[in-house]
């Protein structure tokens, strides 16, 4: 059965793939993704701990290599930085952070993007509830005329508290993993200050 | 000794099974009243006049942790609720990797896997590893048949099959390979390494039951905060289809075939506990041949044929109050290297169908 694994391997390359543009965000303190996807064992503890019920697991929806690891949806439920889920990873695909302003700011789960097309503010129309969510107002974000949001790449940590407050439908203001940034058009790349 | 050769072990064992199953159901309770008491909603809950079974099962936990439901008792109500908070945390997971008061248990498959998919090793994980594995190395592979969630819903399935089997249904008997389980369990690592996915857990089933448990506590609490109308209701997925197939396939056609041939959980530990200190052993100027422990042996095993059943012996001990002339005992102390010489001087044991 060994002699087999050759015919094995294309198979498994043609298993359900995740989306490349994917909507989800990892935990956070996660690894790089790839590293994240082969430590991650799937016990569900991270999920178990978050007092916010933002970490939920993956069934088969995004391809076979992320089943049962954890994601945040933060449109749905946005992460509120607790690191309680860093606290109890056996496996330290989560690094552990501690819930203080400085685990806070070392946190990476992606960066905000503000559609500027969908924004009330930018329409002219004075909003700001992304702003006052912003776990790091002033530093993640500021504010410009009739409270128009502008997101700092070097000091935004992805928490999503800002896409799930949106009163737009679709969201105007979205956050997208750092390493897929570079996937985007035009190649976006904009690196975090640790 | 005298208590081997009663049936109280048996049922003993099955206590155990039992309360390892109640305990992951139990964490996943907790985890959700955790939830709801960090986010204010217990107090909701009491103040709630719909009667549900959530509702009821989360104001049992409350008076449990709380007395006699009336909420803090303490001078400083913050602080109540944050000391509750930290007991509560203090045990979770399941048997696939849990935490209990700060003791982390992984199972080995898990940490293979993961070192497998991997390539490196950290040190929270080989934390997690030490008792499982050292444990293992002393006693052999007595997790699949003490604590293994799966493994007791399998003996339970074995003992509906013995029940038809009295009922006189004609049930087969195929036989497989018990090889079986060491080459799903290299194939599984190879592939993890060759695709840097964990791959093994998503088809063994004590990682499954323990994911299916939190599912379906999840959502039986889930129902109570977001929908109503569904009180009381719990939502399974594909996993419970999957462990009813293995079900279904060790009652009507062949006995326990997950954990003889296919598990390789029970082939990883089979590796790791090859050097046990306990063995069940055959005392052989005793032994009629009689084949009674052939039958009862769940792992499809011959305890009889030399001095050890071998080190796929799950320490199940249900040989031994089927041992009528009591030729079998357990054994403690290192294996002997002699054992394969004695092995060839002993008469060859009858070969049964049963096996």
């Amino acid at each position: 059965m060994g002699a087999l694994l050759p015919f094995f391997l294309p198979l498994l390359e043609r298993l359900p793939q995740g989306n490349r543009f994917r909507r989800f965000l990892r935990p956070p303190g996660a690894k790089p993704e790839k590293e994240f996807v082969q430590s991650c064992i799937g016990c569900g503890q991270c999920a178990n701990v978050c007092p916010n019920k933002c970490i939920s697991l993956f069934g088969l929806e995004a391809g076979i290599e992320n089943l049962a690891t954890p994601k945040i949806s933060a449109r749905a439920q946005a992460c509120i930085l607790c690191m309680a889920c860093t606290q109890v990873c056996p496996t330290d695909a989560l690094e552990k952070l501690e819930p203080t302003p400085e685990g806070m700011r070392a946190v990476d789960m992606g960066l905000a993007f503000v559609a500027e097309d969908l924004c009330y503010s930018f329409a002219g129309r004075t909003c700001g509830v992304c702003y006052r969510a912003c776990p790091l107002p002033g530093e993640a974000m500021t504010l410009g005329l009739y409270e128009q949001p502008h997101v700092h790449a070097e000091h935004c940590v992805g928490c999503g508290l800002c896409e799930q407050a949106c009163v737009q439908m679709p969201q105007a203001i979205r956050v997208v993993p750092r390493a897929e940034l570079a996937d985007f058009p035009g190649g976006v790349t904009l690196k975090k200050q640790a | 000794m005298k208590i081997l050769r009663s049936q109280a072990h048996q049922w003993f064992r099955h206590l155990v099974q039992l309360s390892v199953f109640l305990g992951i159901v139990a964490t996943a309770c907790l985890a959700n009243y955790r939830i709801f008491l960090s986010q204010n909603q217990v107090e909701t809950i009491r103040a709630q006049e719909v009667e549900s079974s959530p509702r009821s099962a989360v104001l049992a936990m409350d008076r449990l942790y709380h007395g006699s439901g009336t909420g803090e008792t303490a001078s400083d109500p913050h602080q109540s609720r944050q000391e509750t908070l930290a007991r509560l945390k203090a045990i979770r997971g399941n048997t696939w990797s849990a935490e209990l008061y700060g003791l982390s248990l992984t199972d080995p498959l898990a940490g293979a896997e993961s070192i497998a998919a991997g390539k490196k090793i950290n040190r929270a994980l080989l934390l997690g590893l030490l008792i499982p594995v050292v444990a293992t190395l002393l006693l052999g592979r007595f997790f699949c048949s003490w604590i293994c969630p799966a493994g007791f819903l399998f003996d339970m399935a074995d003992k509906v099959r013995a029940l038809l089997a009295k009922m006189r249904l004609p049930l087969h008997n195929t036989p497989l390979w018990h090889g079986n389980k060491y080459v799903l369990l290299v194939v599984g690592l190879a592939l993890a390494g060759v695709s840097s996915i964990p791959l093994l857990g998503f088809f063994y089933p004590p990682a499954l039951v323990g994911r299916e448990i939190h599912t379906a506590v999840d959502s039986f609490f889930g129902n109570l905060a977001e929908n109503p109308q569904r009180a009381g209701a719990i939502s399974l997925t594909a996993i419970s289809l999957f462990l009813l197939g293995i079900v279904f396939v060790e009652v009507f056609l062949s006995r326990r075939v997950w954990c003889r041939c296919l598990c390789p959980g029970g082939a990883l530990y089979t590796l790791l506990g090859a050097a046990r200190l306990v063995r069940v052993k055959n005392d052989h100027p005793r032994c009629t041949h009689c084949t009674e422990c052939v039958k009862v042996c769940p792992m499809g095993l011959n305890p009889m044929s030399h001095d050890t059943p071998g080190p796929e012996c799950d320490h199940c001990l249900a040989c031994l109050p089927a041992c009528a002339p009591g030729s079998l005992s357990l054994e403690f102390g290192l294996p002997r290297i002699s054992s394969r010489k004695r092995k060839e001087s002993s008469p060859p044991a009858p070969t049964s169908s049963t096996r």
